[in-house]
């Protein structure tokens, strides 16, 4: 397993739940007993966790610091171009059917709920993550034939 | 519409060449080595600066190295 895919591997398992879940109780909490200072507080603690979330990246890299002379190479660079673009067009998709979403179940007089942005925009993140990392692992495929031991 | 096929002889190469690992072979040439083991399957086809590279290591031309068969379906 290289750098790359232990990144990936803290992403996907880490990261994600923690913008996913985390970045919603507030937005939960807020719908079930009204804003208030503690609620809001709340939802921008889970979101600036979520943003530095990527701080554990850095701390795995060293503690599991290899030997390697090179950890990046230019297949790394276009597995990551993939997976990035693949995590675009799926946030785009997701956008899109976010927007149908909302059209169609907004009330008779048009209004939609302030709490339908932040739930969009957060799990708009952690769509974007999640499909990344899923797409980065199933490009690096398994791991285990034509290796030397 | 064709299909293209990119071979190579890596392995063989490698056991000529005093049996050099994956590890090694991925030291010299500058990579990582996963990228060696997926060159080798076929997995990946290499950018052309690191084909050179590979070759250069093993001191044979490139052709001797890689081959590419272009096939019409």
């Amino acid at each position: 397993m290289n750098k790359v895919q232990r990144e990936t591997w803290i992403a996907l398992l880490l990261v994600v739940p923690v913008w996913a879940i985390f970045g919603q109780l507030p937005v939960l909490l807020i719908y079930l007993e009204g804003p208030s200072f503690l609620h809001l507080f709340a939802f921008a603690c889970a979101t600036i966790i979520g943003g530095l979330s990527w701080m554990l990246l850095l701390f795995f890299n060293r503690k599991w610091k290899r030997k390697a002379k090179i950890e990046f190479d230019e297949r790394d660079k276009l597995t990551l171009i993939r997976s990035t673009l693949a995590g675009y067009i799926m946030l785009w998709i997701y956008f899109i059917a976010a927007c149908i979403y909302v059209w169609l179940t907004a009330s008779p007089d048009r209004s939609i709920s302030v709490n339908l942005m932040p739930i969009v925009i957060v799990e708009g993140i952690a769509v974007f993550i999640f499909v990344q990392s899923v797409t980065t692992l199933i490009q690096y495929g398994r791991v285990g034939k034509n290796v030397e031991k | 519409m064709s299909k293209s096929n990119l071979t190579n002889n890596i392995r063989k190469l490698r056991f000529e060449n005093d049996q050099i690992t994956q590890q090694q072979l991925a030291d010299k040439t500058g990579v990582t080595r996963q990228t060696i083991i997926a060159i080798e399957a076929g997995k990946y086809a290499p950018s052309l600066p690191l084909a050179f590279k590979i070759a250069r290591n093993f001191g044979v031309p490139i052709e001797t190295v890689f081959q590419y068969e272009a096939e019409d379906s």
